[in-house]
């Protein structure tokens, strides 16, 4: 089986190799023996790759420690779970892991495209099979998982034990399915551009993959950050480490995207910026995943100096030269009858949003690699950490919160001052009164203050839309309060499932504003002693130091601190720390030591421990963080990803009830007639 | 802080031998050990003469708050209080913490021990560049690019706005009465409302 | 070892028959002409009127603006609706044949477009069959039923190309 798959790798690069070529051939001879035959050779691409994947899960499971990777990332003693997750664990795995990812997409993107695009698809599949043509190339001779060490080690090396984690195990195969979705939008984008079809149609297309990688990519992000938190100790979930950054740089042209896209769909306006949009986000998710692999910068999260980092920047280098071409030789078709009735519209704000959005994300990109720029200006090294990035995209990110409530208030095409003013009175006043009741209560933190004055402004907008829309279908249609709210969503699922996604990132600001009041306290303590503390709410704490435990485990050594927990001298029971170090089947450490932190969750705050050191004496040296709000980040996060479900689910049949006005063609044609007359429309 | 040995026991012995004794614990995604930035020793002793009958110059949170200000050498991205004190293994942050500790017991303020830093390793260990010479163009190019990015858009929308003011429009009273039929005018309601219901 | 070899090669065989065989099968095959882009810019005008009709109820639109955004897409919706009825009345040959349908409604629908008049100066005419602009009262060009030959002169009775007599 092994064998079998180091083949299907081999071969599922010549097809993919060979399902480029006629797609593009015969796209451009409008052979169709040709394009069918690239098809074909896409799901045999596809079938290949799942071949060489068996393959390579066949190898970890049967602890095959001939093959370099699985010795380097399994030992004998790794729970099943992780030994199947160490599939993405390390480089050559992953690079696999991606070419199956896409494979899988392309495969499902050349089935569902049987009937629409049709001038566009042979230009799509070809362009996904270049793109699967040089991750598969890149694996094969550059990051082999089938690599033989030419000996048999006794067992392998282990897994990093913070890679033990379950949110270790789904976090970057969500980020991977996120970053990988952004091809097929960028493959639509470049047959369009070849075909000149710059129309609507195949925006349609695009925005469903663009959909689908924004949803994966905003669980993906709120899985590491969790993971971040409970995992690694330093009680933060977001260091602006340059490859936390890399996945927040698509997420964001992404979410861009989302939002410009609606202006074409309704107005035929900003083609080029779509364009250019759809495939930066492509661009930068492979930027991301070069910053990762290539050793280029410094960062935790990188894989070892391998020689993967050429080929992506080639790659890189090459994509981006041949889009360059193809928009700057296309602008003309790209041109737009651009007309506004007003500048105070929905289009003007989407126009701001959109600048927000993707400013949010130059900052990002210019501060992760301005230590590059700073480096060939002057000649010296500079670090850029949290500070700049705060500094930088607090006031963005504040400004962006502020549209997320404007925008929906105004209309569409135009927006009367009279209006304005109907549409504000309500959000703005709840925002102010937000405001006013937590200044009363003794909150001075500028930023934290306007950041809950503008959360309480955009709940007061997204509350408002669902009444007014409630009440609008309750006056319109006769329905009661609750199938009016139902149907509202249900017929507009785009509109309300965007404000679900609203409410999502009211809620994830409040908890980043909540950072504002975190409090740290790096705390000596000698058995039995007492340490106090106030929290942010003004409640005191006191911390009784319970002592040291020291014992070995079954697969590791555990030093312990246990501290008893009480809040104004009410008691909240034990919080214990501990610092472990992994060994392996014949007792050999592994890895470095790993902190476990204690956590007492909480919806208001979290209390979290961190055993620092014990020194011989039974002394030890903890750390602890009240960390307001910090649970709202992922709740956030996770009602994000809702929204995104509800927009994502099927619409049945927009297009076909609705041409029902159009009186049917003739009585016995009526179901014949029908698709004609959808696919014209 | 009694004690230089903030790493227990066992956990030092385990890390000594290690192979990349320096090498963080903590966020590796891939397990390949990160380049060569870790070996050797990129630890520079950053030490000065104690003042004479100097006192410590500042408290222990304003110590803290000074080490969240100067960037740990090592891969984790972190500042050297959060890197210390969740990552005990790393070779950098304890012996730097231990270099911030006696200049304070020395006497030095903060600023003088912010500079004896950057003399001993460069720009680089400062958390965000200082904003001077060419780190301004790192300051202040997002915000330039906004600022910019904002007025194009101003521009932009200028020129899209339709010549046709909106007056002429704006004259079109509630009466309006389409040209057509009454059957006409009920399909196309009955149209407007198929969708939602 | 050798089994594996042995699957491998069979798969790949099996692999490139299942890719070559449309070079086969079908060789030189071409696609049919391009269709011509379609765009839409602008939504339909029955969309764009149901939008109009939920912002008011939600308090987006002011009366004026209301008016002015229901007039122009009444309006267009109006056209929509006729030119759809118009060709919903042409008779489709063969309507029993399931598989011509398709192609009998794309058919229909072209005439229909073909029976469309132009304005000299109001531009098209939504009104299929109209022999004067309902706009400014010009005589519309139009075409022959039969053979499509362009029938320009006003009062023409006959076609100029294959001399068929013209309705009224």
């Amino acid at each position: 089986m092994i064998l079998i798959g180091e083949l299907s790798l081999w071969i599922s690069l010549l097809m993919a190799a060979w399902c480029a070529a006629v797609s593009f051939a015969g796209g451009h001879m409008r052979r169709a023996d040709l394009i069918v035959s690239g098809e074909r050779a896409m799901y045999a691409t596809f079938g290949f790759v799942v071949l060489a994947s068996a393959g390579l899960l066949t190898a970890l499971v049967t602890h095959d420690f001939s093959l370099a990777y699985v010795a380097s990332h399994t030992s004998a003693n790794l729970p099943m779970i992780y030994t199947i997750t160490a599939f993405w664990g390390g480089q050559a795995g992953s690079m696999l892991f991606w070419a199956l990812i896409l494979s899988l997409y392309s495969a499902i993107c050349v089935l569902t495209h049987q009937k629409d695009n049709r001038e566009l698809m042979p230009y799509v599949t070809g362009t996904l099979a270049v793109i699967l043509v040089f991750f598969l190339l890149t694996t094969v001779l550059a990051a082999n998982p089938f690599e033989r060490l030419g000996w048999t080690p006794v067992d392998g090396r282990g897994m990093n034990p913070q890679l033990q984690n379950p949110g270790m195990a789904i976090h970057p195969p969500n980020l991977y399915l996120g970053y990988v979705a952004t091809s097929i939008p960028f493959a639509f984008a470049i047959g369009a551009l070849i075909t000149r079809r710059l129309d609507a149609e195949w925006l349609v297309a695009v925005r469903r993959w663009s959909l689908i990688s924004w949803f994966f990519l905003t669980v993906g992000i709120t899985l590491g950050m969790w993971w971040a938190y409970v995992e690694l100790g330093w009680g933060g979930f977001w260091a602006w480490d340059p490859v936390e950054n890399a996945s927040l740089l698509p997420w964001l042209t992404g979410t861009a995207f989302l939002h410009s896209i609606m202006i074409q769909e309704k107005r035929g306006m900003l083609r080029k910026w779509n364009v250019v949009l759809v495939v930066a986000t492509f661009l930068l998710s492979i930027l991301g995943t070069f910053i990762t692999r290539s050793g280029v910068i410094e960062s935790v999260h990188s894989f070892a100096q391998s020689p993967v980092g050429p080929w992506f920047s080639s790659f890189l280098i090459f994509a981006l030269v041949v889009t360059a071409y193809l928009v700057a030789t296309r602008l003309k078709d790209m041109e737009a009858r651009a007309e506004l009735e007003s500048m105070m519209s929905r289009e003007a704000a989407f126009l701001y949003n959109n600048l927000v959005l993707v400013g949010i994300a130059f900052s990002v990109l210019w501060g992760t690699l301005f230590p590059i720029i700073s480096e060939a200006v002057k000649g010296s090294k500079i670090t850029v950490g949290a500070p700049f990035f705060n500094a930088v995209n607090i006031p963005l990110g504040l400004l962006l919160l502020a549209l997320t409530g404007i925008g929906p208030l105004i209309a569409w095409r135009r927006a009367s001052t009279a209006n304005l003013k109907r549409q504000f009175a309500w959000p703005v006043f709840l925002g102010v009164a937000t405001g006013a009741i937590l200044f009363a209560l003794g909150m001075r933190d500028g930023y934290a203050l306007v950041a809950y004055l503008l959360a309480g402004f955009v709940l007061g907008t997204i509350l408002q839309e669902f009444v007014k829309g409630t009440r609008a279908r309750h006056r319109m249609y006769g329905e009661n309060l609750f199938v009016a709210l139902y149907n509202l969503v249900v017929r507009n699922r785009r509109r309300y499932g965007g404000y679900v996604v609203h409410f999502g990132v009211v809620i994830l600001f409040s908890a980043f504003a909540g950072q504002a009041f975190k409090s740290e306290y790096d705390v000596t303590l000698t058995p039995g002693e007492t340490f106090e503390a106030v929290d942010p709410y003004g409640d005191r704490w006191t911390f009784v130091n319970q002592g040291v435990s020291q014992f070995e485990s079954l697969n590791r050594f555990v030093t312990g601190v246990t501290l008893e927990l009480a809040r104004e001298g009410k008691p909240m029971g034990l919080l214990t720390s501990e610092r472990r170090q992994h060994v392996d089947s014949r007792g050999i450490p592994t890895f470095e030591p790993s902190t476990e932190v204690g956590i007492l969750e909480s919806l208001k705050q979290d209390v979290y421990l961190v055993l620092v050191g014990v020194t011989d004496d039974q002394t030890v040296e903890v750390r602890i963080n009240f960390n307001p709000l910090i649970w709202w980040v992922w709740y956030g996060g996770i009602v994000m990803a809702l929204g995104g479900l509800i927009v994502m689910w099927p619409q049945a049949q927009r297009r076909g009830t609705q041409s029902g006005y159009m009186a049917p063609l003739e009585p016995g044609a009526v179901d014949g007639a029908r698709p004609v007359a959808g696919a014209s429309l | 802080m009694s004690d230089l040995s903030i790493v227990d026991r066992r956990g030092f012995l385990f890390a000594a031998a290690a192979v990349a004794p320096a090498l963080t614990a903590g966020r590796l995604l891939g397990q390949d050990i990160p380049g060569t930035s870790m070996e050797g020793d990129g630890y520079v002793p950053v030490s000065l003469p104690a003042r004479p009958g100097a006192e410590p110059s500042m408290s222990a949170n304003e110590r803290d708050a000074l080490e969240r200000k100067l960037s740990c050498p090592c891969p984790c991205t972190l500042d050297i209080f959060t890197c210390r004190t969740s990552m005990p293994s790393c070779g950098f942050s304890p012996r730097i913490h231990w270099d911030v500790v006696r200049l304070v017991e020395g006497g030095y303020s903060a600023p003088e021990i912010m500079a004896a830093f950057q003399d001993a390793y460069g720009e680089h260990i400062l958390m965000a560049p200082p904003k001077q010479g060419f780190n301004l163009v790192g300051w202040f190019a997002p915000f330039t690019l906004i600022g910019a990015g904002a007025i194009g858009i101003l521009v932009l929308l200028r020129n899209w706005r339709r010549p046709t003011g909106a007056g002429e429009e704006g004259e079109h009273d509630l009466r309006f009465v389409p040209d057509a039929t009454s059957d006409e005018l009920e399909r196309l309601e009955a149209a407007i409302r198929r969708d939602e219901q | 070892m050798t089994l594996a070899l042995v699957v491998g090669t069979l798969l790949a065989l099996v692999s490139l028959a299942f890719v070559l065989y449309p070079l086969f099968a079908d060789p030189g095959a071409t696609l049919p002409p391009a269709s011509r882009a379609v765009d839409h810019p602008e939504e339909d005008a029955v969309a764009a009127l149901r939008e109009t009709e939920f912002d008011r109820a939600t308090g987006k639109l002011s009366d004026s603006d209301y008016a002015a955004l229901k007039s122009r897409y009444t309006d267009l919706a109006l056209a929509e609706l006729r030119a759809s009825d118009a060709a919903a009345a042409v008779p489709v040959a063969g309507a029993g044949d399931v598989a011509a349908i398709g192609d009998a409604a794309e058919a229909a629908v072209k005439r229909q477009m073909a029976r469309l008049h132009e304005c000299a100066a109001c531009g098209p005419r939504p009104e299929p069959d109209a022999l004067y602009c309902s706009g400014c009262g010009r005589y519309l060009p139009g075409c022959c039923a039969d053979c499509g030959a362009a029938v320009n002169e006003s009062g023409a009775r006959f076609c100029p190309g294959c001399g068929t007599t013209l309705a009224a």
